[in-house]
Parts: C-alpha cells; sequence; structure tokens
C-alpha cells in the first residue's frame, strides 16, 4: 500500500514537473517570437509607409510567413485606425488584400473559434469586401438565424462590407436585441439604410424597429421623419418612447399637440421624454403641464426632466425659485439642481 | 483503549480523504469547464471585440463609486487612474466615509473642488450625506463627505448620489486597467442589458512598477507570503469563478470591481451593512431576487479585464483579511439558508450554494481536522502509516495541483507575467503551500467563523504601504 502512495505521488511529481517544463520552454519560445516580431515591426513600418503614401508598390511587401503576416496586419490596423484620409485608406485596404486576404481565407474555414473571429474582425477592419462570400456563407441558409458570438460578428463585417443580402436576413434573426440591430443600421450606408427602411414593416420586431427608429434619430434626416411619427402611434409603449426620443433628437415635431397624450401617459418613460421635448422646443403651451408634472407625478425621474424642462424656459428659473417655496424637502432638492445650475455641466 | 482510539482516527481519517477526494474531484470538474473556455478564447485579438463597443453611442453611461476610508495615501492616484481609462461616458464618486485622516482635503485640493447641487435620490437607507463637491478642473470627479458607517454604507450612498444607469463599485487602493470597464461592460450591452452584473479578475499589483495610477511593469513580488497571494488569486479567479459563471452559478463578484445594474441593486435594497461580506451577500440576494421574480437575467464573471490591488504583504494584515472573508462568507450562508437545496433557486440553489456550504465554508474545518488527527495520529501512532502517509499525500496534491494548473490557465490565456523565471518562481512557491501557507489559512478561516458566531465587524482597513510611484 505505502509503495503505491508513493509511486503514485511521485507519478504526480513528474506530471507536475513536466507541466512546469512545458511552460518554461513555451514561454521562452514564445518570448522570441515577440522580439522577432519587434524587431521585424521596426523593419516593415516605414516601408508600409513609404507604400501608404504612394511612394513603393505593394508588391515589395510579399510574404507567407505566419510571424510577418502577423506584424504587417498588426501595422496595417494600426494605420488604419490612424489615417482619416480616404486615399490612404484605400491603399492600407488593397495592401491588406494584396497580403492577408489568403490568410483570411484560410481562418475563416479554420475549425477554431477564435481564428474565425479574429478573421471575421479584420476582414471588417480591411473592408475586404472580395471575402464577403465567405463571411456570407453560414447565413446561406433557410429557417430562422439565432445569433452567437460569431454570427453577431458576420452581420457587422457584413453590414460594414454594405452586403445588400442582410437587408433580408435581420428579419430572420430570431434573438436581436435592439442595440444590435441598432449597431448594424449604423453600419449601413445611405443606400441600404434607405432600402431597410422600405423593407421593415410594422409588423417587424420590436428590437429591429427600436434599432431602426434609434438610428433614424441619430441621422435627424426629414426623409425618415413620416416613418417617425407613424410609430409614435405604435401599441408597443417601449417603440412610442423610442419614436419620441427620435423626435428629441430631430429637434422638431410637425405637430406638438400630439404630446399632450404622452405628458399624461401611464407609461413614466413616455412622460419624461415628453417633457424633454417640451423644454428644448420651449413649447410655452405645456408650461402649466411641466409644472404639474414637477408637483405631483410620482416618478422622481419625470419630476427631474420636468424641472429641467421648465429651467430651458427664458422665465424658468423665475418659475422654479416660485415653486420651491412651496415644495417638499425632496422636490425642494431637484428644482434646486436647475435654479443655482448647481452641477457643472448643466449650464 | 489504544485500539478503540486507533479504528476512530483511521475512520476519520479515511472520512477527510474522501472529503478531500470529492473535493478534488470538483476542482478538477471546473478546471476541466475553465480550461474549455480559456482554450477557446486564448488567441483572440485583445482589442478587436471591444473596438466597436469604445465607439458606440450606446454603451451605457456608468458612475464608478470609491468608497474610501483614511486613504489620503492613494486616494489620488486612485482617481488619477480612473481618469485615464477609456471609457466613453462616467462619472467617479469618491465616498469619505468619515475618514479620520485628510482623504477629502487631497481630493479637495488636487481637483479644486467646489460645493454642488445635484439632486440626490434616497433609494437606499445611509448615514448622512454632509456635502458634496464636484472638481473644477475634472466635472466627472465627486466627493462626498458622510458619516461613518462602513463601507457597504458607502457603497449605498454612493448609489444614491449617481446619476448613470450602472454603477461600478472599486476598492481605493485598486487599479483597472485601461481597457477593463469597457470589457467588463461588453456582456451587458451584448445581453441587452439581460446581464445584470459583471465582475473582472483581480490580481496583485504588490512588485509591479505603477506610475501614475497605471501598471507599467507586471513583475511578481518577493515576499514568500505575497506570491502565495498570486497563487491563491490565480486558482480563485482563473478555475474557480470562470467555470461558476458559465452555468450562472456564481455566487460572489469581488467587491474591488465590478458593474451592476443599479435599478436590480436597488431593488434588491443596497448592500447590507449589517454583514462584513456585504459584496458576496448582495450577489447573493440578486440570486435569490432573480428567481423569486423569475426573471432570465444573469450575473456574470469575465476573465480578461483585470483591476490590480495591494494585497497584504504582513501576517498579521493577511489574518484580518482571511478572518473578515469567512466571516462574511458564513454570514452570508447563514442569512440565505433557506436556498439550501431549494429547488426554487434552480442551479444556485441545488449546486451553487451548497457547493459554497460544503466546499467553501466546511473546507477549513475539515482541513483542520486533518491536520490534527495527523498530528496526534503520528505522535501517539493512533494511525497506520499507511493512512497517514495517504493523507499527506492527499493534502499536498490538493495544494499544489490546482494552484500549478492555474498557473497554466494564466500562461495560456493572459501571459501577463513577461519573465519566464517567475513562472518557475509561482511553480515552486506552489509546492510549499501545503507546509506553511494552507495551514495558516485554514487557521485564519476557522478565525472568521469564530468571528461570526461573536458578531465581529470592522471596516476591513488594511494600512498600506502604497505601490504607486
Amino acid at each position: 500500500m505505502t509503495s503505491i502512495i508513493l509511486i503514485a505521488i511521485l507519478f504526480l511529481l513528474i506530471v507536475q514537473c513536466s507541466i512546469m517544463v512545458y511552460l518554461l520552454v513555451s514561454k521562452i519560445k514564445r518570448n522570441r517570437i515577440v522580439r522577432k516580431k519587434e524587431e521585424l515591426k521596426e523593419k516593415l513600418i516605414p516601408l508600409v509607409d513609404q507604400f501608404v503614401q504612394e511612394k513603393r508598390d505593394n508588391n515589395m511587401i510579399v510574404t507567407t510567413n505566419e510571424v510577418e503576416l502577423e506584424v504587417l496586419e498588426e501595422i496595417l490596423n494600426e494605420y488604419a485606425l490612424l489615417v482619416n484620409l480616404e486615399t490612404s485608406l484605400a491603399r492600407i485596404n488593397d495592401f491588406a488584400e494584396f497580403t492577408l486576404k489568403n490568410k483570411y481565407q484560410r481562418l475563416l474555414q479554420s475549425n477554431k473559434w477564435s481564428s474565425r473571429m479574429n478573421a471575421l474582425y479584420f476582414i471588417e477592419d480591411f473592408n475586404m469586401k472580395s471575402l464577403s462570400d465567405l463571411v456570407y456563407e453560414p447565413l446561406n441558409k433557410e429557417g430562422a438565424i439565432i445569433l452567437d458570438e460569431e454570427m453577431k460578428q458576420r452581420f457587422r463585417t457584413l453590414a460594414t462590407l454594405q452586403d445588400e443580402r442582410i437587408v433580408k436576413d435581420v428579419f430572420r434573426i430570431s434573438n436581436g436585441a435592439s442595440s444590435f440591430y441598432k449597431e448594424i443600421f449604423r453600419k449601413y450606408n445611405e443606400l441600404l439604410f434607405q432600402l431597410q427602411t422600405e423593407m421593415i414593416t410594422n409588423q417587424s420586431t420590436v428590437s429591429a424597429l427600436s434599432g431602426l427608429l434609434g438610428v433614424i434619430g441619430e441621422k435627424r434626416d426629414f426623409a425618415y421623419y413620416p416613418f417617425v411619427e407613424k410609430l409614435l402611434l405604435h401599441e408597443d409603449s417601449e417603440l412610442r418612447v423610442q419614436a419620441l426620443k427620435a423626435i428629441l433628437q430631430y429637434e422638431y415635431m410637425s405637430d406638438p399637440d400630439k404630446l399632450t397624450q404622452f405628458l399624461m401617459s401611464p407609461h413614466w418613460p413616455e412622460r419624461m421624454i415628453a417633457t424633454k421635448i417640451v423644454g428644448n422646443l420651449r413649447l410655452n403651451r405645456f408650461k402649466k403641464s411641466l409644472i404639474d408634472l414637477v408637483k405631483n407625478d410620482a416618478e422622481w425621474w419625470v419630476q427631474f426632466s420636468a424641472s429641467e424642462a421648465i429651467s430651458k424656459f427664458e422665465d424658468g428659473e423665475f418659475i422654479l425659485g416660485h415653486m420651491r417655496e412651496s415644495l417638499p424637502r425632496s422636490k425642494a432638492a431637484i428644482v434646486d439642481q436647475w435654479v443655482e445650475k448647481g452641477e457643472i455641466g448643466n449650464a | 483503549m489504544h485500539d478503540i482510539w486507533s479504528t476512530i482516527f483511521s475512520i476519520a481519517s479515511i472520512a477527510i480523504i474522501l472529503y478531500l477526494f470529492i473535493i478534488i474531484f470538483i476542482y478538477s470538474a471546473f478546471f476541466l469547464l475553465s480550461i474549455r473556455k480559456i482554450w477557446l478564447e486564448k488567441d483572440l485579438d485583445p482589442h478587436e471585440p471591444i473596438e466597436d463597443v469604445m465607439e458606440s453611442s450606446d454603451t451605457y453611461p456608468l458612475s464608478i463609486i470609491v468608497p474610501a476610508y483614511n486613504e489620503e495615501v492613494g486616494i489620488v492616484p486612485t482617481v488619477q487612474s480612473l481618469l485615464s481609462i477609456n471609457y466613453p461616458e462616467y462619472e467617479i464618486l469618491v465616498i469619505d466615509d468619515g475618514s479620520k485622516d485628510k482623504t477629502s482635503e487631497k481630493m479637495i485640493e488636487h481637483y479644486k473642488m467646489v460645493p454642488s447641487q445635484r439632486a440626490v435620490r434616497n433609494h437606499i437607507e445611509s448615514k448622512k450625506l454632509l456635502e458634496l463637491y464636484q472638481s473644477t478642473t475634472n466635472p466627472s470627479v465627486f466627493l462626498a463627505r458622510k458619516e461613518n458607517g462602513g463601507k457597504a454604507d458607502s457603497l449605498n450612498c454612493g448609489i444614491n448620489i449617481s446619476k448613470y444607469p450602472y454603477f461600478c463599485a472599486m476598492d481605493a487602493d485598486s487599479i483597472i486597467e485601461r481597457n477593463a470597464l469597457i470589457k467588463t461592460m461588453k456582456p451587458i450591452l451584448d445581453s441587452n442589458g439581460q446581464v445584470i452584473v459583471t465582475g473582472g479578475t483581480i490580481r496583485v499589483a504588490n512588485g509591479c512598477s505603477i506610475n501614475r495610477g497605471s501598471i507599467e511593469k507586471v513583475r511578481l513580488p518577493n515576499n514568500p507570503l505575497v506570491i502565495m497571494q498570486v497563487i491563491d488569486y490565480l486558482r480563485a479567479f482563473l478555475i474557480g469563478r470562470i467555470s461558476m459563471s458559465r452555468y450562472n452559478w456564481l455566487l460572489i463578484i469581488s467587491g474591488a470591481f465590478g458593474v451592476f445594474h443599479k435599478q436590480w441593486v436597488i431593488k434588491a435594497g443596497g448592500y447590507r451593512t449589517s454583514t462584513v461580506g456585504e459584496d458576496m451577500e448582495l450577489i447573493v440576494r440578486l440570486h435569490r431576487l432573480l428567481k423569486e421574480s423569475n426573471s432570465t437575467d444573469r450575473i456574470e464573471y469575465i476573465a480578461d479585464p483585470v483591476c490590480w490591488t495591494e494585497v497584504p504583504s504582513d501576517i498579521s494584515i493577511l489574518r484580518k483579511q482571511r478572518r473578515r472573508w469567512h466571516q462574511g462568507l458564513t454570514e452570508t450562508i447563514f442569512l440565505h439558508r433557506k436556498m439550501m437545496f431549494n429547488p426554487k433557486y434552480k442551479g444556485i440553489g441545488t449546486i451553487s450554494y451548497p457547493y459554497y456550504v460544503f466546499v467553501e465554508w466546511l473546507g477549513p474545518v475539515v482541513e483542520f481536522l486533518g491536520y490534527i488527527i495527523f498530528i496526534i495520529g503520528i505522535l501517539f501512532s493512533l494511525i497506520h502509516l499507511e493512512i497517514a502517509i495517504l493523507l499527506f499525500a492527499v493534502a499536498f496534491l490538493y495544494g499544489t495541483l490546482f494552484s500549478i494548473s492555474a498557473v497554466l490557465l494564466e500562461e495560456w490565456g493572459y501571459r501577463r507575467y513577461p519573465k519566464p523565471m517567475e513562472l518557475v518562481k509561482l511553480f515552486l512557491y506552489a509546492f510549499t503551500e501545503t507546509f506553511w501557507y494552507r495551514p495558516l489559512t485554514v487557521i485564519w478561516r476557522m478565525e472568521g467563523i469564530w468571528s461570526a458566531l461573536r458578531r465581529k465587524h470592522d471596516w476591513g482597513a488594511m494600512t498600506r504601504k502604497g505601490v504607486s510611484e
């Protein structure tokens, strides 16, 4: 018995020591590669720089060496982040297409999740349209699309590549959050965005509609304004809130009387955004409603935004100062923030 | 008589050996789960996944709450480090919990602060807020001076003051890596808010070179006590938490670095001030609330975002800290005993909670008994030599194998320590754990149970040597 235990201990010790040797050797190897990459980077940066500045052809740097490709990828990615000039960006993308396309083609077919993900990220960064069919491949099936990390990234990459096929495919997504749709729609160019807006219907999922409304609000393009107004009447409160938020961003409302229903809505987010619109557009006719909301609304956020809205009127500080006298302490504290502009950045 | 004692001792030894084997089995399962996750993500580009999040206008703004008690040495560099992180929109709220030193004065002077009139809500009861200041040089920096009430009370006060929908709870002596917050927020954004709490990894800052509140060079410290804590943290985070998080079974997000959905925390009643383990207690209560309200929302741990913290380099402070941790665990377990084996709480009630009770909480008691039996048994020849050797072998295995595995996972996944010799150092120290560090922590954790019974409370502050240059 004793000898068996001792052998077992010895065996485990050997296993543990082998792990140590493995770790040590791989660490030394890795450090050597890191050093080599640093040296290569120093050598390659001037060449890439010359190429970006159109002083050199891309075929001066042709390699299939894995480490060299990694370094090139790193340099080009850093350049892509720093460079603003479109012609330079186009040259960087061309260069990436020339040197890295084969690598990404291979990685996209790899069994390793992280390799495929990295390829998708860089194809997006370098706008490599020639690989869009390969990126699209897993989506090219019938039925609902369930989003996981990889599928999300495929959509992101295809949206950046302005691939028209996904305009239809977004409706096949069964578990998309509004933030995801927003991310995708934000990447579209004007043509694709218009196409998406035309295809979306009231029957589309709340998340998709909400995402679209979010981007329309950011764009503030009056071509989409009727679409926003239409959704103000949607049965889903979340969508009505999104439509109100978009209007807030437009800083325009064709028929401000429509706000009356929202200032009295049973849903507090609707009341809150409506007060913000009133404040931003300085709609005098709703001043009384704002005062009522500060005094009587059950929701703190509505009281807060109504106070803020009042403060935006010319006589706002006077009204708030007057109201303050008759308010209980907790509400007076809210008013104080807008009367005294107590926080830097509020003014 | 000798025979009876000998039999009792042998049976007890075998029971302990079996217990340790079960634990080894559980940890092995954890290790396999962690290895799967780390292996999957190990070559993923570290910057690409967060590029979009950084630029997105949908990234939720958040309030960083830093409770501080007598932190005059470290508070300014901590805020400085927080001001340099990559995150689109955030505010920093330092909550001075009635410090007796110059914590507030340092903040007011350095950040040129003036009184603020921000409307403060009273979501959660907390001790009286005395003054609120805002920096004129960095308007996103606030300082709240309040009556002393402890760390949990300070966090509650911070929640009341905070303006954004998410908050990050941070220790005043910790430094987060520049991209840590954005990485911690990513699961929340990706899930469209279905992840309500996320936490990152805590690493040991002692030994690293830190400049202006940022980690410049990661180095292993020389102090054996600190090296053992490095291994301890690697084991706890890279093996325990990765695997538990996979099934939403995680009952702890470290108080030193976690991001929370404010409304959920308010709904749960905020941090409990009557326990010393307020971080764990809140997570358990949130799990309970989620299950009781049939919510599918989750609590997640992500290994990559790293927060560096100064750990005790002094044995008496380490003893206090470990005692406090185990006291917190004991109190939380007792408070939520209703969840034990309760199928209503699904995996949390039937797997995670019993695990914390039988493995994390009872572990030191069983190990302590093991040491007693081993010593007395050998001294009075009450147990067979084979059993004694087996007991020792299992304890040794238990102590070293998972430490070494954690070092392996660190190197595969994160490679924070650049020098090969540092890995060897970690390795060699892991071998010594069974002989000194583990018995010490076992005793300290036993003391924690005793403190819980006596209901001893303090702020848990430690004397800092300061890691920043």
